[in-house]
């Protein structure tokens, strides 16, 4: 039996985190790249929950908390400005929408 | 009471929940009154932020204790953050006198003055933030603001730059938790002061957890301070956003992550000075040389500012790493050049926004060389803009002259290789006049047949009130040197009542 220590949650989160970076990085569709946002800001909440635990007090579940609502509300306008986006561009895909030089 | 210390951001946020509700209840063509409103609002504040800090620097000198600490160390409104507080709400005000006239042939005019309402309550709250958990809410209140500003007008140059804008600030809010995470998980509380306590007792194998948040933070707010490796964003967003929009994310978003990146590093992290003393220093030579570089070959002037604004974060940033010196009192002089050039790049950079927004309404482009005869055609918002150019490349009688020399002085004062800070600055602000210069040598020394214009009324006003300032500061700078000066030492001071003066 193999002791469970803050150890395994970290390696998790960062695997996590980096999936999120990643597909942040590469994702042509902006859908995508909001997923991946939340994904991100997803595993923060396991370092904090993880680490709330290890510490032995409650300030971590709540600054998961405040990321879950955080999350929540740019998700919110993040996904608005993409339908502005799409309303003027005709397309979510972030590799056509260059006007500006990168 | 302890409600009477926090009258500003009451006001704020009354004025921004307000201008929500008057919205509902106004006919279309008397939008513009919310402009007004709003600007009631945020004037209101500055007095009462101008006030309140007058009176605890008269405390201060009086040798009396103020109270700093509230709600169980979850705000710390010392001096430091009163100085904060007062470079947002001039950048909010000027913003918004010109907004009144530039987006006069807008829609959505209540959401748009709310938001920029709520971006400031946010920053103030930024600045005063002694939690992680505080800081960071307040910094995303502000962020989500603009982000729904940037793409005001819904065109394709704004939903572009929002969403570039929105990535990059999705990323670093990311990162920069990350770095929070791990810094609770190591001292297991999220107050900044008490994690300064907590570090040196913690065990020597936590080390290169401490150090990755480190870096983790300095890479997060770098995004948001637009720093040499991660500044891509900044130019887009500028050259995408409305003008005035611009004006507020130059001056007065962009400061909101130095205030947070310094409270962190300076209070929580003193132990890594050497480290993070070392990414500051290189981050700073490197931003402001790229930021400078770069700027020389644009020809749109949006995206030149944007340039030139990555260069000045670049002078901040060496101002901040010269904290790191060994040598006593040095670092109070680095903290009050940066701050001080913190309130000198928000009045010149937001002045140049706003004449950009001024010269963009009455049709003419933001390419350079559609300023061609300017000082003719425009002659207040030419001059303006002289002056504000001109102070950004350090002319002497200006402002920007004065937070430079002040900055060159830290560096000199320091010794050793911070020398070669200052040096770089030098060579940069001189590669830096080059590009200043040749807007100025459009607007004024080139033929252009075309008729005088007639000059947005409340643009003009503000513009001839920010150059007003600018001069003079560079010109009576004591009290404003003065004051950045109160503002480092309550830095230092770690929420006690007590303050250095020498």
């Amino acid at each position: 039996m193999i002791e469970v220590t803050v150890f395994y949650y970290l390696v998790l989160s960062v695997i996590i985190f980096s999936i999120g970076a990643y597909g942040m990085l590469s994702s042509k569709n902006g859908v995508r790249l909001l997923m991946s946002i939340e994904i991100m800001l997803n595993a923060v909440n396991i370092n904090l929950v993880a680490f709330s635990s290890f510490q032995g007090n409650l300030t971590g579940q709540v600054f998961a908390a405040f990321t879950i609502a955080i999350a929540a509300a740019e998700a919110t306008v993040g996904l608005a400005i993409l339908l502005a986006l799409y309303r003027s561009f005709g397309t979510v895909n972030l590799r056509k929408i260059s006007k500006m030089r990168w | 009471m302890v409600l009477e210390h926090f009258y500003p951001e009451i006001i704020i946020a009354f004025f921004a929940f307000a201008t929500l509700f008057i919205d509902i209840t106004l006919k279309k063509d008397h939008k513009d009154f919310l402009g007004y409103f709003s600007l009631a609002g945020i004037a209101l504040a500055l007095i009462s932020v101008i006030v309140q800090s007058i009176s605890t620097m008269a405390s201060y000198s009086a040798g009396k204790e103020v109270q700093v600490v509230f709600f169980n160390g979850m705000i710390y409104n010392d001096i430091f953050a009163m100085f904060f507080k007062v470079v947002f709400l001039v950048v909010a005000l000027f913003v918004v006198l010109a907004s009144v006239d530039y987006t006069r042939k807008d829609n959505y005019k209540g959401e748009y003055y709310s938001l920029i309402l709520f971006a400031t309550f946010g920053m103030m709250l930024v600045a005063m933030a002694g939690n992680l958990i505080l800081l960071f809410v307040s910094l995303e209140l502000a962020s989500i603001s603009t982000y729904a500003l940037t793409a005001f007008r819904k065109n394709k140059a704004n939903t572009e730059a929002a969403m570039k804008y929105f990535i990059i600030g999705a990323l670093s809010s990311g990162i920069i938790l990350f770095g929070m995470s791990i810094l609770y998980g190591v001292t297991g509380t999220t107050n900044i002061y008490e994690i300064a306590k907590i570090i040196p007792h913690v065990k020597d194998s936590f080390n290169s957890a401490l150090i990755l948040s480190v870096v983790l933070l300095i890479a997060g707010f770098g995004y948001k301070i637009a720093a040499f490796p991660f500044h891509m964003w900044a130019p887009d967003a500028y050259q995408g956003a409305p003008s005035t929009i611009s004006a507020f994310l130059a001056a007065a978003t962009k400061k909101m992550g130095f205030v947070a990146i310094i409270r962190i590093l300076v209070i929580a992290l003193p132990l890594y000075v050497s480290e993070w003393g070392v990414i500051f220093g290189v981050l700073g030579v490197l931003t402001m040389t790229v930021g400078n570089f770069s700027a020389l070959k644009q020809t749109n002037i949006k995206r030149m500012l944007a340039y030139s604004s990555i260069a000045q974060a670049g002078y901040i940033i060496a101002a901040i790493a010269v904290i790191s010196s060994t040598i006593p009192n040095v670092k109070y002089l680095a903290v009050a050049a940066a701050l001080l050039h913190i309130l000198t790049h928000a009045l010149m950079k937001g002045g140049a926004f706003i004449a950009v927004a001024g010269v963009s309404l009455l049709g003419i482009g933001t390419e350079i060389k559609n300023y061609r005869g300017l000082g003719k055609r425009m002659p207040v918002t030419a001059m303006a803009l002289t002056i504000f150019l001109l102070s950004l490349a350090g002319i002497p009688f200006f402002a920007g002259f004065i937070s430079k020399f002040l900055i060159l002085a830290a560096t000199v004062e320091a010794r050793g290789i911070y020398i070669w800070l200052g040096i770089f600055l030098v060579i940069n602000s001189v590669v830096s006049i080059y590009y200043y210069g040749r807007v100025i040598k459009y607007m004024y020394f080139e033929d252009f047949q075309g008729d005088k214009l007639k000059e947005p009324k409340l643009i003009a006003t503000s513009l001839v009130v920010l150059a007003f300032l600018v001069v003079l500061i560079g010109i009576a700078p004591q009290k404003f040197v003065h004051f950045s000066m109160y503002a480092a030492a309550s830095l230092f001071s770690h929420g006690h009542g007590v303050v250095m003066l020498h």
